[in-house]
């Protein structure tokens, strides 16, 4: 029979009778495995702490998501949002799995070519494309959705001293009925710069305008708002086929499907209240549907949903580095994973369990990571069993920009690992070293 | 029409009611039976004189062109003729009577193809007999006649007309007759032209080769089953009748396997089974006749082979034995065409009905389902949608919102109006069933007369059209439910000849859909566990090969020995069939388009011309959006093989070919796929003989976006470039 494990003692307060508004007690489940696996193995093996990808999780995000879609609409694309995750394998999953690169500078447009995409199934966004990026998308065949005015001036003036052919779309802003109104990239609606723009775009015998694109947001909880987004490209597009007898390729909706994470402040937890592809899903196509394109004009349906997809599929396990009690008597855990490599703890409450079993008694804590920083706090409040110095824990729905957006500051960023479809693990990112930080870094002569 | 053309036609017309004694349109063929008809002169003029007459009729009284062309109305004037001048010495009353009695045979010809067309059957040579019966036997009463007394002297009549060497060669032919079976065979061939000769029968023998190895092969069955039950019953064949009545075992023979029938191990069966019936037939006829004086001429087989035909459309299975629906003019082609068009496009030209859904659904239940899909009902589908775990719904399917497709949306299958509506029907729990309305909330669509598509179960206050309403492909009509008989969500989809709830199914092939994510049908019939979705359409593709009649094709060769153009046009004959014609090089190429392939189904013409090898290239190219998609099918090998392989081939064709002509085709897009540059088609043919390669060709097709092509035919370094059209 295996030993008990010690905890240290705590003190919880006894409510008997009827549950409080805030329920019965919290409960976490510790979490031995990922993907049929030991997170105890892998930690031991590949270090602590360690950010772990589920290659089945993100094949079963895109089935279901194209089910969702291609049950109620005759052609759907989707276009895997770079920036989200810009990993090299986790790219080429999402391209294994026929999805195009939506990329958003001209870094991660060089990602998406050496990833293997063909130019052509590019989307280019973004509100800062220079010249020289512009015009290598333009030779490739991409498509280049407009933000401003100015770039398409710049567009313009490219393709006329090169004599190229433009395939563009706009990217279109509007009221949708939610806050906070996103209307700083693309161009407005409702003030009728986008047809504007589209009217000046029809009209250069430079650029092909092959679509219509929208990003409402991000976290968006309402599938409303995406309705009324749909129906206002569909518009858009039905009198564009009206002025001009052009009908255009596709509308993209952009991305902004929430995860199932909590959303920091959130009342109900993320779980509960997002809502799933298919009311997405329905309420974007029932839109088109029902707009006055003929339907044999439809326009294909690009979705650059990212965090949605690779959120739930990224894991990030770390280690109890120390315990200590606050002035106020809160009990504080530090732990090795901080906001360095878990940025995405500023918005989200972030699900944490134990890799192994405890005694189910839970404690109010707060969690910091190792940084010597006074922000570097991811989980400020939570209830949270008495784990020891050098405990495990499980942090869920970490895949989404969190490596990209992951910040190198005082210590080294560790490994990432990749469990694909047949449950091998794969390192996909070693862990950096000291020569990786300093090997660009160059000192003048007289410092030598 | 010019004039030259009319007499072309003319000389055709008379020429093939030659051949068309051997069911051939081959008017080669028919020179070295005129040939033999002159053997006996006598016999020769009169039946020339029959014929022509017949066929100057038949055009002044303005009957249909091509049935004259083809020969149909000579042949059987021709017969009579031959034996009016087999009988009589040809004095002026018989050239007066071979006149009279060729037209008579045309005006019975013309009855007999009222009476028997509408019942779909040939008339045979049913004119023939009763006219030269009537002939005969009016022959005895008029003066001026006198019997044909050369028959009897072959060699005086042979010596007349080729001299010593014809003389020798007959003897020799003779002097090399190794029994008495093939000197009857020949006799019995040569007596279909009225020559009860050795010598006019080893002519049509080596001509009925020429023409056809099938043809030549089943007279010889017939006539040895024929001789074979005849020394059964005890009797010998040649004294029945003092004419030679072999014939009718030879053409009923190659009438049934090859001609009506398709070539086939079934067809020579049947060849063989007819042959001791014709006998019978022979043997009860002769009896029967005789008070009469009458001879059998070719009554036995020609009365044997129409109750056969008919009979045998009553099958309800017809199986392998199939009648030859379009007639080719040889059994070599018929078998071909057959082995090509019928398995390549066995329901084409049927109603384009597609998938009542978006995306990709899976069969839980096919034709002759296990489960309800039973007798009359059982030519329907039941679909509906599953995750990558063959799971059909999410949690643990306890309620109809866990199941995938409860709820998404059906589209109209084809244009249609909506001739039922029902809704209001609530939709079961998990695992219940309504027994009373067991086909739920449905939706019934007329698409055309006679095809109505049934979808039922549909989801309580759905449906979206009412009676009356006019639909088209693609629209939204309702929503996946579970109401009648429906213990879990999905949809029942089925095609019926009339418009009510409950009509018996019809069994209808779908048009088009992707099977499992590769592979492209067409008309065809998906089954259980296969997943299915529809295919999306390339617009330059459509563009490209939706080859409109009057469109021209400019074309510039480049070879190493300089350039050279040539043009090509579009034309639709009166069947309303689309064929590419090159002026140049007098070549057709007959093409198949229906907006998921491009096919070409027949060439005729140049075997050098760049029309022949875009045919070959072009033979099946797919026109939807799937990349890197290969598609393969089998070319008609007398398409494809030279002559001399083909001799040999047809001869074992009925029962195996061993030639065997393949083009598997890749299809890439460059560009993006919504604004497509080009597409590129790389074809590669081969050709196997008993599975070994013995040829490959390699041709190279680029469809630019705007709409011009390249063709690049990698033997011959050959370029050629088309214009935009």
């Amino acid at each position: 029979m295996a030993k008990l494990i010690f905890e240290r003692p705590t003190i919880t307060r006894l409510t008997p009778g009827v549950p409080s508004k805030h329920g019965v007690g919290t409960a976490i489940a510790p979490m031995p495995l990922i993907e049929g696996i030991k997170v105890d193995d892998l930690m031991d093996k590949y270090g602590s702490p360690l950010s772990i990808f589920s290659e089945r999780t993100i094949q079963k995000g895109m089935e279901d998501i194209k089910r969702a879609f291609s049950i109620r609409y005759p052609k759907v694309q989707m276009a895997w949002s770079y920036k989200t995750n810009y990993m090299d394998a986790i790219c080429r999953i999402f391209h294994k799995e026929g999805s195009w690169a939506e990329v958003v500078s001209g870094f991660e447009y060089e990602k998406a070519l050496r990833n293997g995409v063909r130019g052509e199934n590019i989307i280019f966004n973004g509100p800062a494309k220079n010249a020289a990026e512009l015009e290598k998308a333009v030779r490739n065949g991409s498509f280049i959705h407009i933000d401003h005015l100015d770039e398409l001036y710049l567009l313009s003036d490219v393709c006329h001293r090169q004599n190229l052919e433009a395939r563009v779309a706009v990217r279109v802003n509007m009221d949708i009925g939610i806050y906070p109104k996103w209307d700083r990239f693309g161009l407005n609606y409702e003030n009728g710069e986008a047809w504007d723009v589209i009217n000046r775009i029809m009209i250069n015998p430079k650029m092909k305008l092959m679509g219509l694109h929208t990003h409402i947001g991000t976290y968006i909880m309402s599938t409303d708002a995406y309705r009324i987004a749909a129906t206002k490209l569909a518009d858009l597009a039905c009198n564009i086929a009206q002025k001009f007898d052009h009908y255009i390729s596709y509308i993209d909706m952009g991305g902004g499907f929430a995860s199932k994470n909590t959303l920091r402040g959130a009342f109900l937890s993320g779980e509960d209240t997002t809502p799933s592809f298919d009311e997405y899903a329905e309420a974007i196509t029932s839109a088109i549907i029902n707009s006055q394109i003929k339907p044999d004009k439809l326009p294909t349906l690009i979705l650059e949903t990212g965090r949605a997809l690779i959120d739930n599929a990224g894991f990030t396990t770390g280690s109890v580095i120390a315990n200590k009690r606050l002035s106020d008597s809160r009990r504080a855990t530090i732990v090795d994973v901080g906001v360095n490599l878990l940025f995405t703890s500023f918005w989200y409450d972030h699900k944490i369990h134990p890799v192994n079993s405890h005694s189910g008694l839970v404690e109010e804590t707060t969690i910091y990571g190792p940084l010597c920083m006074n922000i570097d706090v991811i989980r400020p409040s939570l209830m949270f069993p008495a784990l020891k110095s050098g405990d495990r824990f499980v942090i869920t729905r970490t895949g989404a920009y969190n490596t990209t957006q992951w910040m190198q500051f005082i210590t080294y960023r560790p490994n990432v690992i990749l469990i694909d479809h047949n449950r091998e693990v794969h390192v996909i990112r070693k862990g950096e070293t000291l020569e990786d930080i300093s090997h660009n870094e160059e000192i003048p002569e007289y410092l030598k | 029409m010019t004039k030259t053309e009319t007499l072309s036609d003319f000389t055709k017309g008379v020429l093939r009611s030659y051949s068309q004694i051997f069911f051939s349109d081959n008017y080669w063929f028919a020179i070295p039976l005129v040939l033999v008809s002159f053997l006996d002169i006598s016999a020769g003029l009169a039946g020339l004189l029959s014929v022509l007459t017949a066929n100057i009729a038949a055009s002044i009284l303005k009957f249909d062109k091509l049935t004259t062309a083809k020969g149909f109305y000579g042949f059987n004037s021709l017969l009579v003729g031959l034996g009016l001048g087999y009988f009589y010495e040809l004095t002026i009353v018989i050239v007066v009577i071979a006149i009279i009695a060729g037209f008579l045979t045309l005006l019975i010809t013309i009855a007999f193809q009222g009476i028997l067309g509408k019942y779909y059957l040939p008339y045979l040579s049913i004119p023939f007999v009763l006219s030269l019966w009537i002939v005969l036997s009016a022959g005895g009463m008029l003066n001026g006649t006198e019997d044909n007394q050369s028959g009897v002297y072959i060699l005086n009549k042979l010596f007349i007309i080729g001299g010593h060497p014809l003389v020798t060669l007959h003897q020799w032919i003779v002097g090399k007759m190794p029994s008495n079976f093939i000197n009857s065979y020949f006799l019995s061939l040569g007596a279909i032209f009225f020559q009860y000769n050795v010598f006019a029968g080893f002519v049509v023998a080596i001509a009925l080769l020429l023409y056809s190895r099938i043809a030549f092969t089943l007279s010889l069955l017939g006539y040895s089953v024929a001789w074979l039950a005849y020394s059964f019953f005890g009797t010998d064949m040649t004294l029945i009748g003092y004419s030679y009545i072999g014939y009718n075992f030879i053409l009923g023979a190659i009438a049934v396997g090859g001609y009506f029938y398709i070539p086939s191990r079934q067809s020579y069966f049947w060849a063989f089974a007819i042959t001791p019936i014709t006998a019978l037939v022979s043997a009860g006829l002769f009896v029967l006749l005789k008070p009469f004086n009458l001879s059998l001429l070719s009554l036995p087989f020609n009365l044997v082979l129409l109750t056969f035909i008919y009979s045998l459309r009553f099958r309800t299975v017809h199986g392998k034995f199939r009648e030859v629906l379009i007639q080719e003019g040889t059994p070599e082609r018929n078998l071909y065409s057959y082995q090509s068009f019928t398995q390549r496009f066995p329901n084409f030209g049927w109603l384009q009905i597609k998938l009542p859904f978006l995306g990709e659904w899976y069969i839980s239940q096919g034709q002759n389902g296990d489960d309800t899909h039973k007798g009359e009902w059982s030519d329907a589908w039941d679909f509906v949608i599953v995750n990558s775990e063959s799971s059909q719904f999410t949690d643990d399917g306890n309620f109809s919102n866990d199941y995938y497709c409860f709820g998404q949306s059906i589209i109209a299958p084809a244009d249609g109006t909506i001739v039922i509506a029902e809704d209001g029907i609530e939709d079961n729990k998990i695992g219940d069933v309504n027994t009373v309305k067991n086909w739920g909330n449905t939706i019934i669509i007329k698409h055309a007369e006679g095809l109505y598509s049934k979808l039922c179960h549909l989801q309580k206050g759905s449906i979206q059209v009412k009676v009356g309403d006019n639909v088209i492909y693609g629209q939204i009509i309702g929503k996946v439910g579970n109401s009648g008989r429906s213990p879990y969500p999905h949809l029942h989809f089925q095609l019926q000849a009339t418009p009510y709830i409950g009509s018996k199914t019809l069994r209808y092939p779908l048009f088009v859909y992707m099977e499992d994510g590769k592979e492209i049908r067409t008309y065809s019939y998906p089954s259980k566990g296969s997943r299915i979705k529809s295919v999306d359409e390339n617009s330059l593709l459509k563009k490209a090969f939706n080859l409109m009649p009057g469109t021209k094709l400019n074309w510039t060769i480049r070879t190493l020995n300089g350039s050279e153009k040539v043009t090509w046009e579009v034309l639709t004959n009166s069947y309303n069939n689309s064929y590419i014609h090159c002026q140049a090089t007098k070549s057709s190429a007959w093409f198949k388009y229906d907006g998921v392939n491009f096919c070409f189904t027949h060439f005729e013409g140049d075997r050098k011309s760049l029309l022949y090898a875009f045919y070959l290239a072009a033979f099946k190219v797919p026109l939807v959006n799937t990349d890197s998609y290969i598609s393969t099918d089998y070319l008609p090998v007398n398409h494809t093989y030279n002559r001399w392989r083909l001799f040999l081939h047809d001869f074992t064709s009925p029962f195996f070919m061993y030639l065997k002509a393949s083009v598997e085709v890749k299809m890439i897009t460059i560009g993006s796929e919504f604004d497509p540059d080009r597409v590129e088609y790389s074809s590669k043919l081969s050709g196997r003989s008993f599975n070994r390669l013995i040829w490959t060709k390699n041709y190279h097709l680029v469809v630019n976006s705007d709409n011009s092509l390249r063709f690049i035919n990698q033997q011959s370094d050959l370029e050629a470039l088309c214009e935009p059209y």
